[in-house]
């Protein structure tokens, strides 16, 4: 059988000239698409990072002027401190717990609003994306209220009265608040890719499991699971490091052993004027995260292998 | 190669069950919207059955339900005499294969075929191997270790093939298995599915709503309008004795025509042009003249809007050629009309 290829035909037929002509066109519209993003992102994000990076390693003298010679002391301090050492790795606990915790609540609410109809799926996004409406300051002193320690917090007070508890919990000023808070706040980070993720799934593929003889928990760990890594892992990235990076609810809803990172670089930058070991602390954070987000997704890729 | 069956059913122990498959005034009903209307059907052991139809005619809802992937609203699905009506899905003896296939896509072909016997708890070693046998069945040995992507659609319906038979199912249920492919895989993969079906010795319930596919493939074809079943039969049968209008149009090669005496149908290819004598005929005007090669079709409409086709061996309309436009009369002998009930 012969086959005559179309594009054996078409160049000749097409011209030299409205070709090339239309080749140029191709390459230029992506470049104007993309420069007014590249350009803003190019002065608001990789010069003041550059900037960060490099006051990690300069001299701050007696005068509190910055300037050389290039030190790697604030990197030695840093690690070389045990107070630090246990910030950087509670602020890792803390990510983590947060980010566990998203996905277990978050797999649920997902899983509804990628089998119902386009109106509940939008009533539920609305309810999960509510909390970013509220400023993060009005929100976390709302978890105050709630979640505060003498019998007059509104937890405490409920669980009281309704004779669940006879001493009020010491929730506030713990890991578990900042735990809490920031669940609160990123949860829709970790639906959002969830639920995209698992609506692509063709809903005849657990139908041809349920078929081949796998029930519930088994569809779900050998078929829905593996299809959604991809938001999983898009949701795990964005709220591991949101909560890394956060300041806000650790400040107000932590305790003196609960300080993240994000309070350290505060209390560097306002409070001690050391601005190049705030820079160290930053990179550092910002470091750890980029690296560990690499693996995550590195591994989670393999183990999707190839798939389409 | 060898297909290890399991041990007897217990319930084939006793006397070896006529049918396969068995409905009884199976209904399901949307609300009031009745999408299938008290239909019973027999399958004898070992049948390639189609269920042929136009679109919501039912088909599609009957295989679902003998399948168990649509709750029956009234009536009872016996399989080799064991009523499954009310069991799931993987506990009647049945396999389904679905239109788009529903491969898991991040499995390997093997693992895709192996998944039923993971699932019952076979070791991984003997789920391996049984796989590797069913791929060999369909002839897909060498595509084990590569992911449902990277196959082409008549590779991943030789999976998905594997996949259902693996569960040795009594009864394979295919809802139009070749509709996704290119005409010329689809004439090719019908050919295997039959020669499968053989070999297996299982029956095969095969949704279509082309009338070429379930003409080749069927031992028995039924034909399906509005959620009941308008004729069961072989194709022969059913292609020289439709049993109502709608049969005749549907299967197609039929003329339909109407007397005063009630309605008949006549094959296209049992007419011919001529003089009208004192024989049946229809006369009008040459509508249209296609060339098909082996036979010409010439398209007739008569004075009171009625459509008739005939198809002519090509010498024979080339020795006495007639023109868009020219009056015409089909003739053909008393033999060949066949009565039609009344009704649709």
């Amino acid at each position: 059988m012969t086959v005559i290829s179309a594009d054996r035909v078409a160049p000749a037929a097409l011209g030299t000239l409205p070709r090339r002509r239309r080749r140029v066109g191709k390459a230029i519209l992506p470049v104007t698409l993309l420069s007014p993003a590249v350009l803003f992102l190019a002065v608001f994000f990789i010069l003041p990072a550059f900037g960060l990076l490099t006051y990690s390693v300069l001299t701050q003298a007696a005068d509190g002027t910055v300037g050389l010679p290039f030190t790697l002391a604030h990197y030695t301090h840093f690690f070389g401190t045990a107070l630090y050492s246990r910030v950087l790795l509670k602020t890792l606990e803390i990510s983590l717990i947060t980010t566990l915790s998203a996905i277990v609540l978050a797999y649920p609410v997902a899983l509804v609003m990628a089998r119902s109809t386009a109106m509940v799926r939008q009533i539920i996004t609305i309810i999960v994306i509510a909390p970013l409406i509220v400023s993060v300051v009005v929100r976390t002193y709302g978890w105050q209220l709630i979640l505060g320690n003498g019998p007059t917090g509104i937890l405490n007070w409920l669980l009281l009265s309704c004779g669940l508890i006879h001493a009020p919990l010491k929730l506030m000023y713990s890991e578990t608040a900042v735990v809490i808070g920031s669940l609160h706040v990123f949860f829709p980070m970790m639906v959002l890719p969830l639920s995209s993720a698992l609506g692509k799934i063709d809903p005849r593929i657990e139908d041809a499991a349920r078929t081949l003889g796998a029930t519930g928990w088994r569809i779900f760990r050998r078929i829905t699971l593996p299809l959604s890594l991809s938001g999983l892992a898009v949701g795990c990235t964005l709220v591991f490091s949101l909560t890394a990076g956060s300041f806000v609810t650790p400040a107000i809803l932590g305790g003196r052993d609960t300080q993240m990172l994000g309070n350290l670089i505060d209390q560097q930058i306002l409070v001690v004027y050391d601005w190049p070991f705030g820079a160290t602390i930053a990179t550092v954070l910002v470091a750890i995260v980029l690296g560990l987000n690499a693996i995550s997704v590195r591994m989670l890729d393999r183990r999707r292998g190839v798939s389409a | 190669m060898t297909i290890v069956t399991t041990a007897p059913h217990l319930d084939d122990l006793r006397a070896d069950p006529r049918f396969d498959v068995e409905l009884v005034a199976v209904t399901k009903r949307y609300d009031k919207v009745v999408a299938v209307d008290a239909v019973s059907l027999r399958i004898p052991r070992g049948t390639y059955c189609c269920l042929l139809g136009p679109s919501g005619c039912g088909k599609t809802s009957t295989l679902r339900m003998i399948a168990g992937h649509e709750h029956i609203t009234e009536g009872d699905v016996l399989i080799r005499d064991r009523n499954v009506t009310e069991l799931p899905p993987a506990r009647r003896g049945t396999a389904m294969m679905f239109q788009s296939y529903a491969l898991f896509p991040h499995l390997s072909c093997l693992d895709n075929v192996a998944f039923s016997l993971k699932m019952r708890g076979v070791a991984k070693v003997e789920r391996h191997r049984r796989a590797r046998e069913f791929l060999a069945l369909v002839e897909m040995t060498e595509f084990a270790d590569r992911l449902p992507a990277q196959l082409s659609g008549g590779q991943q319906q030789r999976i998905a093939l594997a996949r259902s038979l693996i569960t040795e199912p009594q009864v394979l249920l295919l809802d139009e298995p070749l509709s996704a492919l290119d005409p010329f895989l689809r004439i090719r993969m019908r050919e295997e599915l039959k020669r499968l079906q053989r070999r297996l010795g299982i029956s095969f319930i095969h949704v279509t709503h082309s009338q070429d596919e379930a003409m080749a493939l069927s031992d028995l074809m039924v034909v399906m309008d509005q959620g009941r079943i308008q004729q069961a039969g072989t194709p022969r049968e059913i292609f020289e004795t439709p049993a109502t209008a709608f049969v005749a149009r549907f299967i197609g090669g039929h003329n339909v025509i109407t007397t005063h005496s009630g309605s008949f149908a006549v094959r296209a290819d049992r007419c011919r042009i001529g003089l009208p004598q004192q024989g049946p005929h229809v006369s009008g005007k040459v509508a249209a003249v296609e060339y098909q090669g082996t036979v010409v079709r010439v398209a007739l409409e008569t004075a009171s809007g009625e459509q008739a086709a005939a198809l002519l061996p090509d010498n024979a309309f080339f020795a006495e050629p007639v023109q868009p436009g020219d009056p015409a009369t089909f003739i053909w002998s008393d033999a060949d009309a066949h009565r039609l009930e009344m009704g649709a």
